[in-house]
C-alpha cells in the first residue's frame, strides 16, 4: 500500500518546519564561544547589526527620495508626514550606528557598580562618556519618527485610496 | 570626577521602547485597514510589508530592552547575555527586510511608472489615430460627394440647356394656343427647377473649400511626428525635429496635410532600418514655408524615382501605389510643391514648399487637383 506507506513521510515533512524552528529556538541562547572551531566570531553579530542599520538608513532615504518624491505621492499631506518620519528614522539609524560604536569603545572601568550589583553609575572622565549619555537618548529621534509615520498613515486611511504610479505631480 | 546615575537613561529607554511598540502597533492597525480597502494596490502591499517589518523590529527591540532590564534588576544578567544575540539578530533581520522591500518596491514603482507612461502614450496615439481616421473618412466622404455632385451637375446641365434652347426655338416661329403656352411655361418651370438642382450640386462642391483654415506648420508637423514616433522607436530609428524659429501660418486643410505628412514619414520609417535617422525640418525659404524630411536610409533607385508619382506604380507588394500621387495631389491643392531627391545608399530628401501669401491664397482658394499625374524623373512635382 504505497498510500499508507507515504503517510509517515508526509507527517514527517509536515512536522519538519516545526521541528526545525524548535531546534533553532533551542540553539538560540546556548551558543557559547568555541574559538577553535567557530567560523563566525563574536564581532560578526555586531558587524551584521551595524550593516543592518546602514541598510535600514538607505531604505529610509530611498523611501523618501525615490518612492515618494518620484511618484505622484509627493506633496500629499499623509505622505509628507510619512516622508518626514522616514527621514527621522534615517537619522536614528545613523544615531544608533554611532551609539553602537561608542558602546564598543567606552572603557568598562568608567562604569561603577551600585548597591544592587548593576553597572548603573557612569564616571564622566572624558568626552566619550558625555557622547555615551547623549547617544543613549535615541528615543528622542525614533519615537517622533514613528509618531509621524502613524499620523501619516492615519491621514491616508482617512482620505481616499492613492495609487503611486505615474509621474510626480509638479503642480 | 563627576558621577551620574544611569537609571534615568534606563527609565527613558523603557518608556521609549513601550511608546515605539504602541505607535508601531497602531500603525499596523491602520496599514491593515488600508490594505483591506484595496489589496491589489501595490503601494498598500508595500506599506503592509514595511510597517510589519517596523512593527516586528519595535516589538523585538522593546522586548529585548524590557527583558534586559527585568533580568538585570532581578539579578539574572547572565541569562540576558544569552537572549541578547537572539533579540539583536532578529532586529538585524528586520532591517534587511525593510531594505529589501523598499528597494524592491522602488523598482516595481519604476516599472509601474513606465507602464503608466506607455499606457498613456498608447491611449493618446490611439485617440489621435481614431481622430485621424474620422477625419480621413470625412475627407473621403466630402470628396465622394463633391465628385458625384460634379458628375451629376455636368450630366444634367447639358441636356437641360439643350431642352430649354430647343423648346424656345420651337415656340419662337409659331403662335401657340393658350393651352400650348401654358404647357410650354410648365416645361420651362421644370427646366428652371432642374437648373436649381444643378446649382445645388455645384454648391456641394463649394462646401469642400470650407475645410481650409489658417494652420501653424510647426504644430502640424509636431503632431504628425508624435503619431509615428512610436513606430520609429520600435525600429530604433532616431527621429529629430527642428521647428522653424517663428510660427509659420499656412492657409490649408489641416487633415489633408497631416495625412500627406504621415504618409511621407511612414514611407521614410519603412525604408529606414535600425540606427538610421530621420530628420524633419520646418523653415522658410524664398519660395515659402518649407517642410523637409531627410533620412539616411537605402535611398530610391533612379528607375523608381522616375515613376514615383505615377498612380498605381508601387514597388511594395500589396500596395495600391496611390499614396504618393495622393500626397502630391494634396500638396497641389495647397498650391504647394513637392520635390524628392534620393541617392541610393546615401538617403532620401523630400521637400514640401507652400506659399505663405495667405491673403492671395485665401482669395483664390485651393487649387484644383490636376487632371493627370505627371511623375518627373527628378522626383519633382511642382
Amino acid at each position: 500500500m504505497p498510500k499508507n506507506r507515504s503517510r509517515p513521510c508526509r507527517r514527517l515533512l509536515r512536522a519538519m518546519p516545526v521541528s526545525l524552528t524548535g531546534a533553532g529556538l533551542l540553539l538560540f541562547g546556548i551558543a557559547t564561544p568555541a574559538l577553535a572551531i567557530q567560523a563566525h566570531g563574536a564581532p560578526e553579530g555586531l558587524y551584521v547589526h551595524e550593516i543592518g542599520h546602514f541598510l535600514y538608513a538607505l531604505a529610509m532615504l530611498g523611501f523618501t527620495f525615490q518612492v515618494i518624491r518620484n511618484s505622484r505621492l509627493a506633496g500629499k499631506p499623509g505622505w509628507r508626514l510619512m516622508s518626514r518620519g522616514a527621514l527621522l528614522l534615517f537619522l536614528w539609524n545613523l544615531w544608533a550606528l554611532v551609539a553602537h560604536v561608542i558602546d564598543t569603545v567606552i572603557p568598562a572601568r568608567h562604569f561603577l557598580v551600585d548597591d544592587r550589583g548593576l553597572h548603573s553609575i557612569l564616571v564622566l572622565q572624558s568626552g566619550i562618556d558625555y557622547l555615551y549619555c547623549l547617544f543613549r537618548m535615541d528615543h528622542l529621534v525614533c519615537v517622533p519618527a514613528l509618531l509621524l509615520i502613524y499620523l501619516g498613515l492615519r491621514h491616508m486611511a482617512a482620505s481616499g485610496p492613492v495609487r503611486p504610479e505615474g509621474p510626480a505631480d509638479t503642480a | 570626577m563627576q558621577q551620574i546615575s544611569l537609571y534615568p537613561f534606563w527609565y527613558f529607554d523603557i518608556a521609549g521602547s513601550i511608546a515605539m511598540v504602541v505607535l508601531s502597533a497602531a500603525s499596523m492597525r491602520l496599514v491593515f485597514r488600508l490594505y483591506r480597502r484595496d489589496p491589489e494596490n501595490a503601494l498598500n502591499t508595500y506599506l503592509l510589508w514595511l510597517i510589519s517589518a517596523i512593527f516586528v523590529f519595535c516589538l523585538f527591540r522593546a522586548l529585548g530592552h524590557l527583558v534586559k532590564y527585568v533580568l538585570l534588576f532581578s539579578g539574572h544578567g547572565v541569562l540576558w547575555h544569552r537572549i541578547a544575540p537572539v533579540s539583536g539578530g532578529l532586529n538585524s533581520i528586520t532591517f534587511v527586510v525593510i531594505f529589501a522591500v523598499t528597494i524592491f518596491f522602488r523598482d516595481i514603482l519604476t516599472i509601474m511608472n513606465r507602464m503608466t507612461r506607455d499606457r498613456l502614450k498608447i491611449e493618446k496615439t490611439s485617440s489621435q489615430l481614431l481622430e485621424l481616421n474620422r477625419d480621413i473618412e470625412a475627407v473621403v466622404s466630402d470628396r465622394t460627394k463633391a465628385e458625384m455632385a460634379l458628375q451629376i451637375a455636368h450630366g444634367i446641365r447639358n441636356p437641360v440647356m439643350v431642352i430649354g434652347g430647343l423648346l424656345k426655338r420651337l415656340y419662337r416661329d409659331c403662335s401657340p394656343s393658350p393651352e400650348e403656352r401654358r404647357m410650354r411655361d410648365a416645361i420651362m418651370d421644370q427646366i428652371r427647377q432642374l437648373e436649381h438642382l444643378v446649382q445645388g450640386f455645384e454648391n456641394l462642391q463649394m462646401q469642400f473649400e470650407n475645410h481650409f483654415s489658417t494652420i501653424e506648420l510647426n504644430a502640424l508637423v509636431h503632431d504628425a511626428l508624435e503619431i509615428v514616433r512610436h513606430e520609429a522607436e520600435q525600429k530604433k530609428i532616431a527621429l529629430a525635429f527642428t521647428p522653424a524659429a517663428n510660427p509659420l501660418p499656412l492657409y490649408g486643410n489641416q487633415q489633408y496635410l497631416k495625412v500627406a505628412l504621415l504618409h511621407l514619414l511612414r514611407n521614410a520609417i519603412e525604408a529606414c532600418g535600425e540606427k538610421n535617422h530621420i530628420r524633419v525640418t520646418v523653415g522658410q525659404t524664398g519660395e515659402g514655408a518649407m517642410v523637409r524630411i531627410e533620412d539616411n536610409g537605402p535611398g530610391i533607385p533612379g528607375e523608381v524615382l522616375e515613376h514615383i508619382f505615377e498612380p498605381f506604380y508601387s514597388t511594395k507588394a500589396g500596395a495600391t501605389g496611390l499614396g504618393l500621387p495622393y500626397v502630391r495631389q494634396i500638396i497641389h491643392e495647397h498650391r504647394g510643391d513637392i520635390r524628392i531627391r534620393s541617392t541610393p545608399g546615401v538617403g532620401t530628401s523630400v521637400q514640401l514648399t507652400f506659399p505663405t501669401h495667405l491673403a492671395t491664397l485665401q482669395d483664390s482658394g485651393p487649387a484644383e487637383p490636376p487632371e493627370t499625374a505627371d511623375g518627373r524623373t527628378d522626383g519633382h512635382a511642382g
